[in-house]
């Protein structure tokens, strides 16, 4: 079995929107994926599977041999401390400084403060924004933000990094750096990292293997 | 700063103001019943002392007797303190009343038969005590007021079981002003608790400064309301002496303790019951 294993997956949402469709994949540990399709064609919907802010109408979802999909709710902050998530939505909290919202996922997990210190250090060198430190997250422009949300998603050093239309508000030399900052991340700690995208251009400048999706299929794995 | 703290400090201001006058304002009231309440039961003290059952013997009945009837009725449970009053005493009594001297009596025989002079623990245990006594053959009569005790025994139930009832209203009144007033601030800080879900907080973790809104909020709220009150008391009791010096008025000292431990006590607990009432009405909504 591998690392991550989707098995006769089908996502039907109320209106009868067929999100997934009987989707079989696996991924293994430390592997670097390209999550490829159109708009609409399900990567987004298989990210929140994963995350579980939604559950398979039907199928399986296995996550290091633990059968996700049907985690009980309580075993969920579990699941979420151990993934690193961009948003394509962001989901940064606007009042918070950016140091604020880069260690939140470490004050969930009970690090001291002197420890998430150093490493929002670290983050904040990597992704120069060090000045920004302490500024509200509202004042940063949308590059900076999408950075911030990268770097919440690295700084507790998850296992699993999904990053959902990462370079979506970006000029391609950002993009580039952006998606260059989660290879490297993948290749240094061995995590496994998915990158939804539909840009065509920025998956020819990595060696990584592509899962491609199109109307809930998945057509190339 | 904790984690805890961190995240209470981004709180609007405005639910905090809202949260801590919606309990100031409740605890002002509930001070001002307790207040009433405690000067009722400092009538109810001076009643007790005025109102006595007043328990006649049988003629001829021997001191021996008397003696035995006033052990067996001190040791009844309801009983605080019994006298008695011989014969000789009953005269005096009388003469003083009116104001006679032995020569103008005017009878030879004294008329006026021993009896116990007997006070109840609570004053609205009287009619109970008075049944009770009356059960006694040794008693010719026993006497405690009757009807006018009973009104007014009446009208003192009255007033405590209409102050619980007020009472009990006005904490389920601010119980729901305050768990409104924190579900508000749950729900604006939507994208919050979204986000800390999202990153593998748990339920406990998210709740908890919500709960230590409430109980800040409550106990400020009840500080603020305690210090308002004893310095209303404190005027009102000064005007209340001058105005109605005879009236048996609760010394201000007296009010410090209950008030004190009430507003702090309860005003935290009213906070924290509502903080955790709105975080289980919302929790569905946002936490997922």
């Amino acid at each position: 079995m591998g690392f991550l294993e989707f098995k006769r997956v089908y996502k039907i949402y109320p209106a009868g929107i067929k999100a997934l469709d009987n989707v079989n994949l696996s991924l293994g540990k430390g592997e670097f994926v390209f999550l490829w399709g159109a708009t609409g064609a399900g990567k987004t919907t298989l990210m929140k599977l994963i995350t579980r802010e939604e559950v398979p109408t039907s199928g399986e979802v296995w996550l290091e041999r633990c059968k996700i999909s049907s985690l009980e709710e309580r075993y969920l902050p579990l699941l979420r401390r151990n993934l690193g998530v961009v948003f394509q939505d962001l989901k940064l909290v606007p009042h918070w400084t950016v140091y604020e919202n880069l260690i939140s996922p470490l004050l969930v997990l009970g690090v001291k403060r002197r420890y998430a210190h150093r490493l929002a250090g670290e983050i904040l060198d990597l992704l120069h924004l060090q000045d920004k430190k302490y500024h509200k997250t509202e004042w940063l422009s949308g590059g900076e933000k999408q950075k911030l949300c990268l770097g919440r998603a690295l700084i507790h050093r998850p296992y699993l990094v999904l990053a959902d239309e990462p370079t979506g508000n970006l000029d391609s030399a950002t993009a580039l750096d952006v998606v260059g900052t989660l290879f490297e991340f993948s290749k240094k700690s061995g995590a496994t990292v998915i990158v939804a995208t539909h840009s065509e251009d920025l998956i020819s400048n990595f060696p990584a293997r592509l899962v491609a999706l199109d109307k809930g299929k998945v057509i190339q794995s | 700063m904790s984690k805890n703290k961190e995240t209470f400090y981004h709180r609007g201001t405005s639910y905090l103001v809202m949260g801590f006058l919606s309990i100031f304002f409740t605890q002002l009231i509930l001070n001002i019943f307790i207040f009433g309440y405690l000067e009722l039961e400092q009538m109810g003290g001076v009643w007790q002392s005025s109102f006595t059952i007043q328990a006649f013997f049988q003629e001829n009945t021997s001191p021996e007797v008397i003696e035995k009837v006033e052990e067996e009725i001190e040791a009844l449970p309801l009983v605080g303190e019994v006298r008695v009053i011989s014969s000789e005493e009953a005269k005096n009594r009388f003469l003083s009343y009116f104001s006679l001297q032995e020569d103008n009596f005017g009878l030879e025989e004294n008329p006026f038969p021993p009896s116990l002079e007997i006070r109840a623990k609570r004053v609205e245990e009287l009619p109970l005590l008075a049944q009770e006594l009356e059960k006694k053959e040794e008693f010719e009569e026993i006497f405690y007021g009757g009807e006018n005790t009973e009104a007014l025994l009446r009208f003192y139930h009255f007033f405590l079981a209409a102050g619980g009832i007020l009472l009990l209203a006005l904490f389920v009144f601010s119980l729901l002003v305050i768990t409104a007033v924190i579900k508000a601030s749950i729900q604006a800080r939507g994208i919050e608790i979204e986000v800390w879900s999202l990153v593998g907080a748990t339920k406990r973790f998210i709740r908890m400064p919500f709960l230590y809104q409430g109980m800040i909020e409550g106990l400020s709220g009840g500080v603020a309301a305690l210090v308002v009150s004893l310095i209303f008391f404190h005027f009102l009791l000064d005007f209340l002496r001058t105005s109605f010096p005879f009236f048996f008025w609760i010394d201000w000292e007296d009010l410090v303790f209950p008030l004190g431990v009430v507003s702090v006590l309860m005003s935290s607990f009213l906070g924290f019951l509502g903080a955790l009432l709105a975080c289980n009405s919302v929790e569905e909504e946002n936490i997922k």
